[in-house]
């Protein structure tokens, strides 16, 4: 009964053949070659200066998120609650910047800290799966949003000084990109240098293997989630900076954004495999094509089900399912 | 695997950074300034008339025209008006109707940086100012006042103004709520014979509408008109009146310039509505940032009453339904602040 499905290959898996041995990221790299390509040849003006720094400044913000995301991910869990860290963080920036001036930073990072831990200690503690627990916390946090601030809250113009910290340019950069890269490399130390980085990947590959060699899976869960809040509150002090407002549906996007940019980067849904660096290159995917897309004239209406049809087929390619028994 | 990680890095930042150093394609300089339009959606008829608008000023230009939808993104705003700026090597003008209010802020900021001329309509926070910024040519919203006014006199004509109303508030917190309500009291002090026995804020909503109309007929049966602040709440109103009896006795009126009030101002039972045409924000405000590019309007010399203004929109009785319904065939948009109502300070 079985034999008759073992029999037959999906061609996706003969095609994979081919190309084994490859790292998933190796795919990721040549879609963001190929897209560049696509865009470059046709758009006179994609790869000009400004629109490079205007990609740039886009996918610092969804970098941020996305490396937080990526650790929850890695557990074998997912955060569906970074768009209502955004929020939040986004509407007590804006809130606290006229009392608090450069403070409101601090402030607005240590509430989105806050709420990732306590995603991490109900999903660990309570054993509740990452899925419900982030799905009921992204409501409770965009509805403290909401009481804070039913409308969009603006930066007072007095407060503009202090936004440059983001929205400025340091020898010809803007701040934001920098930030950016200051971001990656604080993900990428925390996942190859440290022992709680490590742990993650051992979690997620095998958690009773893992448990069994003496790892306190509650804390390594619990510092995952904490991380994925720091990358949201990161995300949303930028992108808040940037628009120079915070309001409660702010963040919503990128509850699918960083999800789409951790898979198309290769890293498994099932955790254990891939990481920071994937997600670095699938930000710069999804970057590049969002605005490219809107460079080469692409239908607004039909970019969403392109970017869809994309992240189906990057999972097709990039992800490696041999080690999986199960497609659930 | 550390190695492999290390070279991967290197190559992902070779291919954006490469790119910093190319020049850009000089060829858009030469084509014809594109007309955009950034707007929130085009499933909304009143959003989509926007895009009716700016196709009918490209049209009598010979412009191409680009509509930008950010399905209520501020931030895809944002990122699809810089990308066209990048696309058209910053040969555009933009009409802008923020997704929110403190919006501006940042458009005006790369705008400006970009040197791209734009007006913007309805919302900006009070304390931003059109003139502190170079290229954001003049900030539109309609006049909340005047409609109201409008309506209200429409309405006090139709019982010979002799007599008693009831009137329906909008959401409290919302200026334009605010400002009909002030046309209201301004015609109420006109004449002095129309008393206004009892008001109540019912949120822009049918339902509320309908439920305070009901309560409030109870009190005051003898009244002879109801003033709405939008074509909702004077739907309701209405059908308040149908359950007793008495449309088309006691007329209502609103403000948007709905089908339905529209069908109601036909059938003798609404007064007036106040329309906000959207294909004319779209192609006024389009106008006059290609004034501003094309040299025809010099905006550091322009005054600040033309920077930020309130503009009359189109008022709509019984004589000009008809008319109205069929659609406008043409506008003019040579005249560039013919809507002028009153300055916004």
């Amino acid at each position: 009964m079985q034999k008759d499905g073992i029999g037959k290959q999906p061609a996706i898996r003969r095609i994979k053949g081919k190309l084994a041995g490859l790292p998933a990221i190796s795919y990721a790299l040549g879609m963001l070659v190929l897209f560049i390509a696509i865009f470059a040849v046709g758009s006179a003006t994609f790869l000009t200066r400004y629109n490079m720094l205007t990609i740039g400044n886009s996918a610092a913000i969804l970098l941020a998120v996305a490396m937080g995301q990526v650790f929850a991910i890695l557990t074998g869990g997912i955060d569906l609650s970074v768009g209502g860290i955004m929020s939040l963080v986004s509407v007590v920036l804006m809130k606290t910047l006229e009392p608090l001036g450069f403070w409101a930073y601090p402030l607005s990072l240590a509430v989105g800290i806050a709420a990732g831990f306590l995603n991490g200690l109900v999903n660990s503690r309570l054993r509740i799966p990452s899925f419900i627990t982030t799905l009921g916390s992204n409501g409770i946090f965009m509805s403290i949003a909401y009481m804070i601030s039913i409308k969009p809250l603006s930066a007072p113009s007095s407060s503009f000084g202090v936004l440059d910290i983001v929205n400025g340019t340091t020898l010809g950069i803007r701040n934001i990109m920098l930030l950016g890269v200051l971001v990656f490399v604080l993900f990428f130390v925390i996942q190859r240098y440290t022992i709680t980085g490590r742990n993650i990947m051992l979690l997620g590959s095998n958690e009773k293997m893992s448990w069994l060699s003496g790892v306190d899976i509650f804390k390594v869960r619990t510092i995952a989630f904490t991380l994925s809040g720091l990358g949201a509150a990161l995300a949303g002090v930028m992108l808040a900076s940037n628009l120079y407002s915070g309001y409660p549906t702010l963040g919503t996007v990128y509850i699918l954004n960083s999800i789409a940019s951790v898979v198309i980067g290769g890293t498994a849904m099932t955790g254990g495999a891939g990481g920071v660096l994937n997600t670095l290159v699938g930000v710069m995917v999804m970057s590049v094509i969002n605005n490219g897309m809107n460079i080469i004239g692409i239908d607004v209406y039909a970019q969403q089900s392109f970017l869809g049809v994309l992240v189906i087929i990057a999972v097709a390619i990039s992800f490696d399912r041999s080690k999986l028994s199960v497609i659930k | 695997m550390k190695k492999r990680g290390l070279l991967i890095i290197a190559l992902a930042m070779l291919v954006l950074v490469t790119p910093l150093f190319a020049q850009g394609g000089k060829e858009a300089a030469a084509s014809p300034t594109t007309l955009s339009i950034a707007i929130r959606t085009l499933t909304n008829p009143y959003q989509a008339n926007y895009k009716v608008g700016a196709d009918m000023l490209g049209k009598l230009e010979g412009l191409p025209v680009v509509t930008l939808t950010c399905e209520g993104s501020s931030e895809k705003q944002l990122n699809d008006v810089r990308a066209l700026v990048a696309k058209t090597n910053g040969n555009v003008v933009f009409m802008i109707d923020p997704n929110e209010s403190p919006n501006v802020i940042p458009l005006a900021r790369e705008l400006d940086a970009a040197g791209v001329y734009w007006v913007s309509w309805w919302n900006k926070p009070e304390d931003v100012k059109v003139w502190n910024y170079k290229n954001w040519v003049s900030h539109i919203s309609f006049d909340g006042i005047s409609a109201g006014e409008f309506t209200a006199e429409t309405l006090f004509k139709s019982f010979g103004y002799e007599g008693k109303i009831i009137a329906l508030q909008g959401l409290l917190s919302n200026s334009i709520a605010q400002d009909r309500f002030v046309g209201l009291q301004n015609i109420l002090k006109k004449h002095p014979k129309v008393q206004m026995v009892a008001f109540e804020a019912a949120d822009w909503d049918r339902t509320i509408a309908y439920e305070k109309t009901r309560n409030m007929l109870v009190a005051h049966p003898d009244i002879k008109g109801i003033w709405a602040a939008n074509d909702n709440m004077a739907l309701g109103a209405l059908e308040a009146l149908r359950a007793v009896g008495r449309a088309g006795q006691v007329l209502v009126t609103g403000v948007d310039g709905t089908t339905e009030i529209y069908e109601a101002i036909k059938k003798g039972e609404a007064a007036a509505t106040v329309y906000n045409d959207s294909t004319y924000q779209a192609g006024i405000g389009l106008a006059i940032a290609l004034a501003a590019k094309n040299g025809e309007l010099d905006v550091a010399k322009m005054p600040k009453e033309q920077r930020q203004f309130f503009a009359e929109a189109t008022n709509v009785d019984i004589n000009n339904v008809d008319e109205i319904m069929k659609g406008a065939s043409s506008y003019d948009f040579e005249n560039l602040f013919a809507s002028f109502s009153r300055p916004m300070n």
